[in-house]
């Protein structure tokens, strides 16, 4: 493959990741919500193979094959999983409408291409696009945490966040050293985990899994 | 042996799994906490004799610095392994808890303790990342541990708030090590924080400013620095009190070194102002915003809570101010707030499961009701607001005499006004609840012994530090001051 076809071939990919986190914010049904989330991990995985083979790094490889294991397959299938355990199907209504929500996250998109910081972005990056689009992929992610009232809708936020900053490392340094990723990858792991059963357990105690419940402690 | 250090909680949590008869349990709890405090020991006699702990497995490093805060860990640590064992017989006697559980309890406590001394033995940024979000996914489940309403609302508050703070400080960590690849090359010896303070002066300032915004709300989120430190009074209020107290006594004081690390970095690079305005103003926010919610507080665990938000900032104006003076107050201040604050945690655990209520108005007569539960608790009290001759008032006058004398008057006069009206909201609930007559019903007397010899040493930690602080411990502040910022007064 030639370097000019690796580089379209990232943008378009770049371009598809983009438009996950607009899916999940236009959606209420969570068993989407949780494949489109697998998607873009499928996707992160595409970016990082293609990244391996212009590097020709093992590392990048291994990284690229755990971000398959524990985010395409691990993840979504526990939340699917919690989802069908708790038997809830829709997001309770939330603070502002899907319409509302879509063009705050359109302009968010905006404002983060604008104000990526120029520093970030210098020449030497192989693959510019990826930072202003990780850093969409952090501000829609706590976009989601912040205006989602179902627990589970937060923990796809932070998936999302997540998802970001793995993409900003990747589009700058090519990933962070490996027992760093290592690490990381072992976080989400056991968070993903404990909040699954932290769900589990506010559903038992609440009968749902709302968290607009879960607002007596104050003062 | 630092690496045991890690190995010991780590195979008492596993262990912990395999028992299920609490004698076993409290046994294997005992254990854990006295081999760790002989391993702090050790280590702290190697690392303040000059002789640095560095493996060349190159992960781990223990300079002054860490080692203070790892001393600090082991000895709540060990406070809070033989109070548990008191507490946690007691809630399984009043039926809050099934004795069935209490193995993932002891559990998860080993795997929280593990998760702190890898927070402070590291010297990868990143590594020392993923330690401090261990931290908040091991304690998630203890603060739950009651799995009422009002836990786990707490528990899902922190577990969401941390993490999502805590992923600002890694993307700072990002940009920190992106800015660094061009200077020192790829792979994880560029995160390490020896190299990255070598290197600071070649990197560029901006992204330096850049990085350390993110880490500086990444963990200050996480070190309970106002604004982010919503999550703080509840997950420290629906704690199991033990649990609190290591919240407050140590995890605040791990996620600070962090902030800590992050701050020698960037005044190597740029100089110290950047990195110390910010500090000295996230700090006073902290104490400014804690003040209110002391006076209007219903539940003494979220007064104590409230309190661990004035300290932490008080702690990081001192850092901000700098200077020898002010950062060997800084330090003194986070051992003194270490142990007065575990020490009010437990005597918030003995009154309420005495008084069965964290209500401030329904907790009368504690002196009367249970002598040394109410002597910790008045004495307490007394010495956390910083009142002489108490060792916090060593360390709050140290900062502020500094503060003086750098001529920083406005944060001084901000600094003990906030200082004195805190003591006035805390010391006017305490009274309440330490004098008076105890409600009718209430059994008197009959303490646990070994709760009580606990709080009663602690005790006399305090007033020991603030009469006399002992030639050799001054000699390791002077250590750890050298290695944060010496210079200047």
């Amino acid at each position: 493959m030639s370097l000019e076809l690796i580089k379209q071939i990232m943008d378009i990919l770049i371009g598809l990741i983009l438009v996950t986190p607009f899916l999940v914010i236009g959606s209420r049904r969570l068993v989407f919500c949780v494949k489109i989330i697998a998607l873009q991990a499928v996707l992160l995985t595409a970016v990082s193979m293609l990244m391996a083979f212009y590097t020709q790094e093992a590392e990048i490889y291994m990284v690229a094959g755990l971000t398959f294991i524990i985010k395409v397959l691990f993840i979504p299938y526990l939340l699917y999983w919690v989802i069908k355990k708790i038997k809830v199907k829709k997001d309770t209504m939330d603070f502002i409408g899907t319409k509302t929500s879509l063009i705050l996250a359109g302009m968010l998109v905006i404002l983060s291409f604008t104000i990526t910081p120029q520093a970030l972005s210098k020449g030497d990056i192989m693959f510019g696009n990826s930072i202003p689009v990780a850093i969409s992929l952090l501000f829609l992610g706590l976009f989601e945490i912040i205006t989602r009232k179902q627990a589970l809708m937060q923990v796809i936020g932070i998936l999302m966040m997540e998802n970001g900053l793995y993409l900003v490392g990747v589009g700058t340094t090519y990933g962070m050293p490996l027992v760093v990723e290592l690490g990381i990858f072992l976080d989400i792991f056991v968070g993903a985990l404990i909040m699954g059963v932290l769900t589990f357990q506010i559903n038992r105690t609440f009968d749902s899994i709302d968290t607009n419940q879960l607002k007596n402690l104050k003062g | 042996m630092e690496l045991l250090l890690l190995i010991i909680p780590l195979t008492v949590a596993l262990l912990c799994t395999i028992f299920k008869e609490r004698k076993i349990l409290e046994v294997l709890n005992l254990l854990g906490a006295t081999l760790c405090l002989i391993i702090v020991f050790f280590i702290s006699r190697q690392v303040f004799a000059n002789e640095y702990v560095n493996r060349e497995w190159g992960l781990f490093y223990i300079d002054p610095l860490s080692a203070f805060v790892i001393l600090i860990i082991g000895l709540v640590g060990f406070a809070t392994a033989i109070y548990n064992i008191g507490y946690i017989r007691r809630d399984i006697l009043n039926g809050v808890i099934k004795e069935e559980r209490i193995k993932w309890y002891y559990f998860w406590y080993y795997i929280f303790i593990f998760s702190m001394f890898l927070v402070v033995t590291t010297r990868n940024m990143g590594v020392m990342w993923v330690a401090i979000e261990a931290t908040t996914l091991a304690s998630a489940l203890l603060v739950a541990f009651y799995n009422n309403k009002h836990s786990l609302e707490a528990a899902w508050k922190y577990i969401i708030i941390c993490t999502v703070g805590i992923i600002f400080a890694l993307f700072g960590t990002f940009i920190l090590y992106y800015a660094a690849v061009p200077i020192t090359g790829e792979g994880s010896q560029t995160l390490n924080w020896i190299n990255l303070m070598g290197a600071a002066g070649k990197i560029d300032p901006k992204l330096l400013k850049l990085g350390f915004i993110f880490i500086l709300v990444g963990y200050g989120t996480k070190a309970g620095l106002a604004p982010m430190h919503t999550w703080l009074p509840d997950a420290h209020s629906q704690a199991p009190s033990p649990v609190s107290a290591v919240l407050s006594g140590v995890l605040l004081n791990c996620a600070l070194y962090a902030i800590i690390r992050s701050h020698l970095i960037i005044s190597k690079g740029i100089g110290i102002e950047y990195s110390s305005n910010l500090l000295i103003i996230f700090g006073l926010i902290s104490m400014a915003v804690a003040l209110p919610f002391v006076f209007v507080q219903y539940d003494f665990k979220r007064l104590l809570a409230y309190s661990s938000v004035e300290h932490i900032g008080i702690i990081a104006v001192a850092i901000g101010l700098g200077g020898r003076m002010a950062v060997y107050g800084a330090m003194l201040h986070m051992f003194n707030h270490a142990i007065n604050k575990s020490l009010l945690f437990f005597v918030a655990g003995n009154i309420t499961q005495r008084y069965r209520t964290k209500k401030i108005a329904r907790i009368i007569g504690v002196l009367k009701a249970m002598p040394i539960t109410g002597i910790a608790l008045l004495f307490g009290a007394f010495a956390i607001t910083g009142l002489p001759p108490f060792s916090i008032f060593i360390s709050e006058f140290t900062i502020l005499s500094s503060g003086f004398s750098q001529g920083r008057y406005i944060v001084s006069v901000i600094f003990l006004i906030l200082v004195t009206l805190i003591f006035a909201g805390i010391m006017y609930f305490v009274v309440k609840m330490a004098f008076g007559e105890p409600p009718a019903k209430l059994a008197l007397g009959g303490e646990n012994f070994l709760t009580g010899a606990l709080l009663l040493v602690m005790l006399t930690v305090l007033i020991l530090f603030g009469v006399w602080i002992p030639p050799f411990f001054d000699q390791m502040l002077n250590q750890v001051v050298g290695v944060v910022g010496g210079g200047g007064i």
